[in-house]
């Protein structure tokens, strides 16, 4: 038994019931449904402590992904009382006095319970040349030649998704380019590191690019890394302005 | 465990609200959210209402008697109160249309909140010496 489970057995001990309302959906299923949940919590119990609960005590069919239980690796990101939020750090105290209705991330294909396909969020960065690693801290002697990926840091984002799940815009419009990528587009072309950011700016330069954002700033208030992809999408969109208006300057210019 | 209960309910789950209507989504929302809502609702409104006003327009065809009647039912209190919101949606609209061009190109963005709290003020602050004025107060 872990230290956390130990320390959740604690808390359970002493602790009062909390109601948990999962939206389940079993792969293939058509429509999800909803099963509930009593579990005994202390006052310093996470949402992720509760599920991990009820998949060792109630429920092993249960199906969540987690991993680092520390808002690193950006794995349990889900929906609490229509909120997005890492379970991992998000305590139940935080989540009103009633019962907690849990849904899988929006905007993104479920595969089963709580599980979604992250592929469509990880695709989308590709394109922006994945700019969130940081290169000046891989591993002493890992080279880009190394047989399996080299150990690298990234840069603030986790790779969550709860930025996508909160858009409005990423709802209503699947080819909508997405705050993530918007946000990595950005990263390369404050911080290029050899690359070309006018691929990047012609990239996101379209009607289901920057432009495409309709200010609602969901994206930034759910990030739980400060990364801020409203603020990048409005800041491409300055750039690329600047750009055009000096290219026009220019062009005035030339003609006198 | 005493607290541990299962219950299938088998009752199905609500479904994301998509497309447009998660335009409308509220729960776990917040002020940008509000903001972008409200800002659809009075274009729309105001679309609406553009079609209303051709519609009355028309009327200035069908004779001096017709136009009479209308100008009537333009003084009437409810019909008044109906005119002061279409002020009320047009300064939101505008003034928040204004807040989303200026952050749209990069300009204080990390203000959006303040920028919104601002533009709802100032024209709740109009629409009151609007609705004062309407009426014969001042």
């Amino acid at each position: 038994m872990t230290a956390t489970e130990e320390q959740v057995r604690h808390q359970q001990g002493t602790g009062q019931a909390r109601r948990i309302r999962i939206s389940r959906r079993r792969h293939g299923a058509a429509r999800p449904q909803v099963d509930e949940f009593d579990v005994a919590v202390g006052p310093d119990t996470t949402l992720l402590d509760a599920l991990r609960e009820i998949r060792s005590h109630q429920d092993r069919s249960l199906t969540l992904r987690y991993s680092c239980c520390h808002a690193s690796c950006g794995t349990c990101g889900m929906r609490a009382n229509g909120r997005e939020v890492l379970a991992c750090v998000t305590p139940l105290a935080s989540l009103g006095s009633g019962p907690i209705t849990v849904e899988p991330l929006g905007n993104a294909r479920v595969e089963h319970d709580l599980v979604v396909d992250m592929r469509d969020l990880y695709d989308s960065l590709e394109p922006a040349g994945r700019p969130l690693i940081r290169q000046d801290e891989r591993l002493a002697g890992q080279g880009g030649d190394a047989p399996v990926l080299p150990f690298a840091r990234y840069e603030d984002c986790i790779e969550c998704g709860l930025c996508v799940s909160a858009c409005v815009i990423a709802g209503s419009d699947p080819a909508y380019l997405g705050p993530a990528a918007l946000a990595a587009a950005w990263r390369t072309v404050t911080e290029p590191r050899g690359a070309d950011p006018s691929r990047v700016l012609a990239w996101v330069d379209d009607e289901q690019g920057c432009w495409r954002c309709h200010a609602s700033f969901e994206c930034t208030e759910v990030c739980p890394s400060g990364v801020d992809p409203a603020g990048a999408t409005m800041a491409l969109r300055r750039e690329l302005t600047r750009r055009k208006l000096g290219r026009i300057t220019r062009r005035g210019r030339g003609r006198r | 465990m005493s607290a541990a209960t299962t219950t299938r309910t088998g009752r199905p789950a609500r479904s994301p609200l998509r497309g447009a209507a998660g335009w409308a989504r509220v729960r776990g929302r917040h002020l940008g959210s509000v903001a972008f809502f409200i800002n659809r609702v009075t274009g729309l409104l105001l679309v609406g209402y553009l079609y209303l006003h051709l519609g009355v327009l028309y009327l200035l065809t069908e004779g001096q008697g017709s136009w009479a009647s209308v100008l009537r039912l333009f003084k009437n209190h409810y019909v008044l109160g109906l005119e002061s919101l279409l002020i009320l949606f047009i300064m939101v609209h505008g003034l928040n249309g204004l807040r989303l061009a200026v952050v749209g190109t990069g300009i204080g963005v990390r203000h959006q909140k303040a920028w919104f709290a601002a533009a709802i003020s100032v024209s709740a602050a109009l629409y009151l010496v609007v609705v004062l004025a309407m009426f014969g107060v001042i």
